[in-house]
C-alpha cells in the first residue's frame, strides 16, 4: 500500500513539474510563434501580390500598399472575435489576395492566392503552412511548383493534372510523387475561392 | 589521449559500445522508422539528430539523477512524460527561433517521442548509471543515429533529387530516382548498410578471437 501512495505521489509531483516547465516555455515561445505566423502572412501576401520588399521595410510596404478588408458576416466563423474574423488583401493596383485553409493528405494546409483585377487568373499561389510528407507531398510548397500556377483561370474550375499532361488555362501540372495532395490542393483551392470570389464581387 | 582521460575507463567504454559494438540502429535495430522517415533530405537528417541528441541528454540526465527515487513500477511511464515533455520544448522552440526548420521537418519533430532509442536506452542504462556515464552513453547514441541519418540521406537526396543539402549537383539530364525519395528507397540502403557493418564487425571478432 505504502509503495503504491509512494509510487502515485512521484507520477504527481513529475508530472506537476514537467507541466509548469511546459506551460512556461509556452509562455515565452508564443509572442515568438505569433510573430513568426504573422510576418510569414505578410510574406505570402506581398509575395503573391508581386510586391517587392526587404526584410527591414516589411511591415511599412504591407501597410502602404495592401489594405485589408473583411469578408461579409455570414462567411464569418460563428465565434469570431475582431481580431479573428477572416480578411481579404486588396492591393494598390486592386489585385486581390486571399488566404486559404483545408486539409491536406497529412493534415492542414494553409496558403494564400492573388488574383488579377478580373478576379479569375491567378498572379500567384503561396502556402504559408502544410504538414505534407517531406520529399513527397511537401513539394507542392516548392516554388517551382507554384509556379506553374500563373497565369491560369481559376473559374469554372483549376484542374491540376498528371506531370506533363496539363493543356488549356485551367490546368497545371502536378508533381509525380505528390498525387495525392495535388489532388487536395486542387479541391481546396477550387472549394475556397468558390466560396470567396462572389462574396468579393459583390463588395466591390 | 586526453578525451579518454576526460571520460573516464567507465564513459570510454559506453561510448565505444554506443558508437560501434551497440550501435543503436545497425546493430540493435532500434529507431529505423524514424530513420526511414526523416532520411530524405540531409538537412532533415541533420535537424532530426541534433532533436534527438538533445531529448536524450535531457532525458539522460534527469532519468539518472532520479534514478534511485523513481519507484520501480512507474519507471515507463516516468520515461514517457519526461521525454514527451522534452519533445514539446524542442518543437516549440523550433517553430519559435527556426521556422523554417520546423517547417521543413513538420510532423517528425513530434515522431522523436515514438524513438525507441531514447526509450530503450533509459531502461537499458540511465536508470542504473552515474549522470555522468550516462550523458556520455547519450550523446554517443545521439551521434550513431545522426551519422546514419546523414549517411543515409546523402544517397538518398543525391538520387532521389540530384541535389546535396539543397545544391543541384547533378547534370541536366539526370532522371530523379523516385523510389529513392520514398520509404522503400530508404529500406534497401539501411538493409544494405546494415548488412556492411554487420560483415565488418564479425571480420573483426574473428580476427581478436584468433
Amino acid at each position: 500500500m505504502k509503495d503504491k501512495i509512494k509510487m502515485i505521489l512521484f507520477v504527481l509531483f513529475l508530472g506537476a513539474i514537467l507541466t509548469t516547465a511546459l506551460v512556461s516555455v509556452d509562455a515565452i515561445t508564443s509572442p515568438y510563434i505569433a510573430a513568426n505566423q504573422k510576418k510569414k502572412l505578410q510574406e505570402s501576401v506581398l509575395d503573391a501580390a508581386g510586391i517587392e520588399y526587404t526584410k527591414e521595410n516589411r511591415e511599412q510596404v504591407f501597410a502602404e500598399s495592401i489594405e485589408a478588408k473583411f469578408f461579409p458576416e455570414n462567411l464569418q466563423p460563428e465565434d469570431a472575435t475582431e481580431d479573428k474574423k477572416l480578411k481579404y488583401y486588396v492591393t494598390v493596383s486592386n489585385q486581390v489576395v486571399f488566404e486559404f485553409h483545408g486539409n491536406g493528405l497529412q493534415g492542414p494546409v494553409h496558403g494564400a492566392i492573388a488574383l488579377m483585377d478580373d478576379l479569375e487568373t491567378i498572379k500567384a499561389i503561396t502556402i504559408i503552412k502544410q504538414d505534407e510528407t517531406p520529399g513527397l507531398g511537401g513539394r507542392i510548397a516548392e516554388a517551382e511548383f507554384l509556379n506553374t500556377f500563373k497565369n491560369k483561370k481559376i473559374s469554372p474550375e483549376l484542374r491540376i493534372v498528371g506531370e506533363g499532361k496539363s493543356s488549356g488555362v485551367n490546368e497545371v501540372d502536378g508533381i509525380t510523387g505528390a498525387t495525392l495532395s495535388c489532388n487536395a490542393l486542387q479541391d481546396i483551392i477550387n472549394s475556397e475561392s468558390q466560396k470567396y470570389i462572389p462574396a468579393i464581387k459583390e463588395i466591390r | 589521449m586526453s578525451l579518454k582521460k576526460m571520460l573516464g575507463a567507465e564513459g570510454n567504454k559506453a561510448l565505444k559500445k554506443a558508437l560501434w559494438r551497440e550501435h543503436p540502429v545497425f546493430v540493435v535495430g532500434l529507431g529505423i522508422c524514424s530513420a526511414l522517415a526523416v532520411s530524405n533530405k540531409i538537412e532533415n537528417a541533420i535537424a532530426m539528430g541534433v532533436g534527438v541528441m538533445f531529448v536524450m541528454v535531457a532525458t539522460a540526465i534527469i532519468i539518472s539523477s532520479l534514478r534511485t527515487l523513481i519507484p520501480q513500477r512507474a519507471r515507463i511511464i516516468t520515461y514517457m512524460i519526461v521525454i514527451a515533455s522534452f519533445v514539446i520544448i524542442v518543437q516549440k522552440c523550433l517553430e519559435a527561433f527556426f521556422p523554417t526548420i520546423s517547417e521543413a521537418l513538420g510532423p517528425y519533430v513530434g515522431l522523436i517521442i515514438t524513438n525507441c532509442i531514447i526509450m530503450g536506452r533509459a531502461e537499458a542504462f540511465y536508470i542504473t548509471n552515474t549522470i555522468r556515464v550516462s550523458v556520455i552513453d547519450a550523446i554517443g547514441n545521439g551521434i550513431s543515429y545522426a551519422n546514419t541519418l546523414i549517411a543515409i540521406a546523402i544517397v538518398r537526396e543525391l538520387l532521389g533529387f540530384g541535389t546535396l543539402l539543397g545544391f543541384k549537383v547533378t547534370p541536366q539530364a539526370w532522371e530523379n530516382w523516385i523510389v529513392m525519395s520514398m520509404a522503400p528507397g530508404a529500406f534497401f540502403l539501411l538493409g544494405l548498410a546494415i548488412w556492411i557493418s554487420k560483415t565488418i564487425s564479425e571480420r573483426k571478432t574473428q580476427e581478436e578471437e584468433e
